[in-house]
């Protein structure tokens, strides 16, 4: 498609891809690799050695394997509620913005009720309520995120359904969800390319809270249970750095990784931005200024 | 030069204007020189993408990013117009020299009343009071042929035409120099043109400005214009008194662009056209960048890129063929 290429010339969305693609590997094979997490394997607390390379937990369980194994359990969830928060917000926005009236009304009104709700406190209650699990988690961070998305692409979907083409798409007698599918989705590829990575970033940070506030299911290993049990087994007091630091950066190189995809995307998405490089590193500029005057650069005039 | 050909007003030399993109650089403008003197109206000609708007824009130095100017000249009245700063370009603009692009009656400003915009402009440019300016607008309309009670209106309750002539007459609230129409009447139907063009014709004459009319309408150009330049991907091919151009023009595109207008007294046919598309600036073809579409090239023209020479007075033109013929 179009948007490989550029993508795959761009250096951010090149990092982004590989670490992410990194981090994939490990949720794939890593676990395979490692054996079971949750053995015992040494005295708890003990820090980095050559044997236990990032120490063990207060468990006396191995860090190492507890990192790799957890990146399986949280990318998923990550990816699912990334999937479904998006499916449904651009379903919910879609429709709210194409058929407008009376179906926008009740759609925003909906919307809007979901975006006054504090989404964390209420996963919270929720997730207390249901049987702890990567399910449940995935479910509550899905009913709680998916309004933003929808608020996003209706306003988009508002603007689009007001455009000529969509117009001339609707008297040629195209069918809602021809115009809906074939006119307007596309338009909104990079909104929704990067509505995904936001919920992906979103889901992965409030599952590992979920998890760390105990909500999760305490006998899985995913990133948010390692930092539960840090936690749990006074990691802070006691000065054990190693037993939450390698979960930490991890996530953190996630959250990192998707950052630079979808400012690659932007960057890919608004073609304004990219030409700027090259005419910054032709006029020795720092930055663009709005009106400022044409340069004049006199270099290989004969 | 029939009524134009005072003292040199505007003259550009060599301009080169190259867009700085990722996929690399692109000349749009190579190394056009043309002269406009005071009083004079001239015209530029060419097809779409041909480097006409950009030329228009380099002389007031409003390209935007990723556009710069990257050789040549453009003295305005003796001054340097590459050589100033934010602040000379400040007093060069507007009250100097006034642009009216194509579909410039998207610049107003749909929340403002057109006789707002029309003092805010004046105002912002000369130390007049609002009740001088506000004179000055009820003048400007009647300068241009507007109701002076349309003063009150705002853009949406204006037709096209009545649009396009409030912002000439904001270009010509302060009395400029030189206005420069890029494609002014493009948007408009032929008889709002040509009562428009009639207007400015006679305005320039009251007014003694000068214009540059960016066009690709060549008979259009050929009514409002003293004297004209041909611009072909990015490079000017031929320049003439727009009389020697309908009458005798030498290079085969201007050629072709005359053979494409239509006449309404002369016989029935088919118009020729120009086959093929107009050049890419990213690869334009080596040589003479009209030969891919020139029915006369030959061999010369693939590799030789040819030179502006003089073919008569105050006539030139880029073109082996004329060369050949010539010596």
């Amino acid at each position: 498609m179009s948007l490989l290429s550029p993508l795959l010339s761009n250096r951010k969305a090149l990092c982004g891809l590989a670490l992410l693609g990194g981090f994939a590997a490990l949720a794939l094979v890593g676990p395979l690799l490692v054996g079971d997490a949750t053995d015992f394997v040494a005295l708890p607390l003990q820090p980095p050695s050559a044997a236990h390379w990032f120490g063990t937990t207060g468990q006396g369980q191995d860090v190492f394997a507890q990192t790799v194994a957890g990146a399986r359990g949280t990318l998923a969830v990550g990816l699912l509620v990334g999937v479904a928060v998006v499916a449904l917000g651009a379903l919910v926005g879609m429709v709210a913005g194409y058929f407008g009236g009376l179906v926008d009304d009740v759609l925003g009104l909906l919307v809007n009720v979901f975006l006054l709700i504090p989404g964390l406190p209420l996963a919270v209650v929720i997730a207390a309520y249901l049987p702890a699990g990567p399910v449940t988690i995935a479910a509550v961070l899905i009913v709680t995120g998916w309004a933003w998305t929808a608020r996003v692409i209706r306003a988009a979907a508002l603007a689009l359904r007001r455009s000529d083409f969509v117009a001339a798409a609707v008297v040629s007698g195209e069918t809602h969800l021809g115009v809906i599918v074939l006119e307007m989705l596309p338009n909104m590829l990079p909104l929704l390319a990067s509505s995904f990575i936001a919920a992906v970033m979103y889901a992965i940070g409030a599952e590992v809270g979920l998890e760390f506030l105990g909500l999760g299911d305490l006998e899985r290993v995913s990133w948010g249970t390692n930092l539960y049990w840090a936690s749990n087994d006074v990691a802070l007091p006691s000065g054990s750095w190693w037993t939450f630091v390698p979960t930490g950066v991890a996530i953190a190189l996630v959250g990192f990784a998707l950052a630079l995809v979808n400012n690659a995307l932007d960057e890919i998405g608004n073609p304004l931005l990219d030409p700027a490089r090259a005419f910054l590193r032709a006029t020795g500029r720092r930055r663009l200024r709005l009106g400022a005057p044409t340069p004049v650069l006199r270099r290989d005039h004969g | 030069m029939a009524d134009g050909g005072g003292a040199e007003l505007l003259a550009v030399e060599n301009l080169q204007v190259t867009y700085f993109t990722a996929r690399g650089e692109v000349r749009v403008v190579d190394d056009v020189s043309f002269r406009v003197g005071a009083g004079e109206a001239f015209g530029l000609v060419g097809e779409s993408g041909g480097g006409k708007s950009t030329i228009a824009q380099a002389i007031l130095r409003v390209l935007r990013p990723p556009a710069a100017i990257t050789g040549g000249q453009v003295r305005f009245a003796g001054a340097d117009v590459l050589a100033m700063d934010d602040a000379a370009l400040g007093r060069l603009r507007w009250k100097q020299i006034a642009l009216v692009t194509q579909g410039a009656m998207n610049a107003l400003n749909p929340t403002l009343r057109v006789r707002e915009q029309i003092v805010d402009t004046i105002r912002a440019h000369t130390p007049a009071a609002r009740r001088e300016a506000l004179e000055r607008a009820a003048e400007l309309f009647r300068v241009v042929g507007i109701d002076v009670d349309r003063l009150a209106s705002y853009p949406h309750q204006l037709s096209g035409g009545m649009r396009q002539r409030v912002v000439i007459a904001i270009a010509l609230a302060l009395g400029p120099k030189l206005l420069i129409m890029d494609e002014p009447t493009t948007a408009l139907d032929v008889v709002v043109q040509r009562d428009l063009l009639a207007q400015i014709a006679e305005l320039r004459r009251a007014l003694g400005f000068s214009i540059l009319f960016v066009t690709h309408d060549l008979p259009l150009m050929l009514q409002v214009c003293s004297r004209a330049g041909i611009i072909y991907g990015g490079r000017l091919v031929e320049a003439a008194p727009a009389a020697t151009l309908r009458r005798q023009p030498q290079h085969p595109y201007t050629r072709a662009l005359v053979a494409c207008a239509l006449d309404v007294h002369g016989p029935r046919g088919r118009r020729p056209g120009i086959a093929g598309l107009p050049p890419d600036p990213r690869q334009p073809p080596p040589g003479c960048r009209f030969h891919p579409r020139c029915p006369e090239a030959f061999d010369r023209c693939r590799r030789e890129a040819p030179l502006l020479i003089g073919r008569g007075p105050d006539h030139l033109s880029a073109c082996h063929l004329g060369e050949r013929a010539t010596s």
